[in-house]
């Protein structure tokens, strides 16, 4: 998966559940929470689930962030929580997000622009979950 | 640049719970399921932010469009489940929803050809659902 602009994605040596636990783990250490997590892969093509393709989500959110966001515009929430995809494919597992800094200034100029680098902040924040993640020495299942 | 009308927005007279309810009804009665839900007003509050309005989102999701939105685009699935909003504001119950005929548009324009008309056809249908609910 070539990432967007809008999105940041990056290659782990891990399988689709190691994945989900390691940024679950990396999560919580950055002092984020963890409120779910979604199997897809009674959602994908036919032909990928006979080669054996995952695709799960990890949702994720730090309150302390939410907030300013809800109280600027509640619509905020629309984009909550931070969703991170895992799709492993052909022995190649890709950790997936979309970017708040880049999506939300565009969805909420005016409230995300009262919010300075907040929007930033978060997506450097997600990046070093996702880093964490990848980095994170494999646990045995 | 900002991306205008890019949700659609309902105000409905019923109760915040009484929307949540009627979101899950109208969802499921056009076999849209609903994976599961956040409040985000809960949430909040339980970290320290206690909340004056209330927000709870639901998942939403039609799996024969997710599985042709997934088949034209791998990283299409960050858009998923689609989320449906129930908020109150000053005393009023409202309903949002992203548009993915706006939205996977946008974010996508390889995937146009592929994904045809259906992301136009999935906004229709959550307005249907929205609409409902405000109007039931």
């Amino acid at each position: 998966m070539n990432a967007p602009e809008f999105a940041y994605a990056v290659e782990c040596n891990k399988t689709a559940r190691q994945t989900i636990a390691a940024l679950w783990s990396a999560s919580l250490k950055a002092g984020w929470i963890v409120l779910g997590d979604y199997d897809m892969g009674g959602l994908i093509p036919e032909e990928e689930a006979k080669r054996g393709v995952e695709v799960k989500s990890i949702d994720m959110c730090k309150p302390v962030h939410a907030k300013p966001f809800i109280q600027q515009d509640p619509m905020t929430a629309l984009c909550m929580p931070c969703n991170v995809l895992v799709r492993m494919a052909d022995g190649k597992t890709t950790i997936a997000a979309l970017k708040p800094g880049v999506m939300l200034p565009k969805l909420f100029p005016e409230a995300v622009g009262a919010l300075g680098k907040l929007p930033f902040d978060i997506d450097a924040e997600m990046k070093a979950i996702i880093d964490q993640a990848v980095a994170a020495p494999t646990k045995a299942a | 640049m900002a991306i205008e009308n890019f949700s659609y927005v309902v105000e409905t007279k019923k109760s915040f719970k009484d929307a949540l309810i009627a979101v899950r009804k109208q969802a499921e009665s056009r076999k849209w399921g609903v994976l599961g839900d956040y409040d985000f007003s809960e949430i909040l509050s339980s970290k320290g932010f206690p909340q004056a309005e209330q927000a709870k989102s639901l998942d939403l999701c039609s799996p024969s469009h997710a599985n042709q939105v997934m088949a034209a685009e791998k990283l299409a699935a960050l858009c998923m489940p689609c989320s449906v909003l129930v908020f109150t504001d000053q005393g009023k119950t409202k309903i949002a929803a992203v548009k993915p005929g706006v939205m996977l548009p946008l974010l996508f324009p390889h995937a146009k050809g592929k994904l045809g008309a259906l992301p136009q056809e999935i906004d229709a249908q959550l307005k249907d659902i929205l609409d409902a609910v405000a109007g039931s």
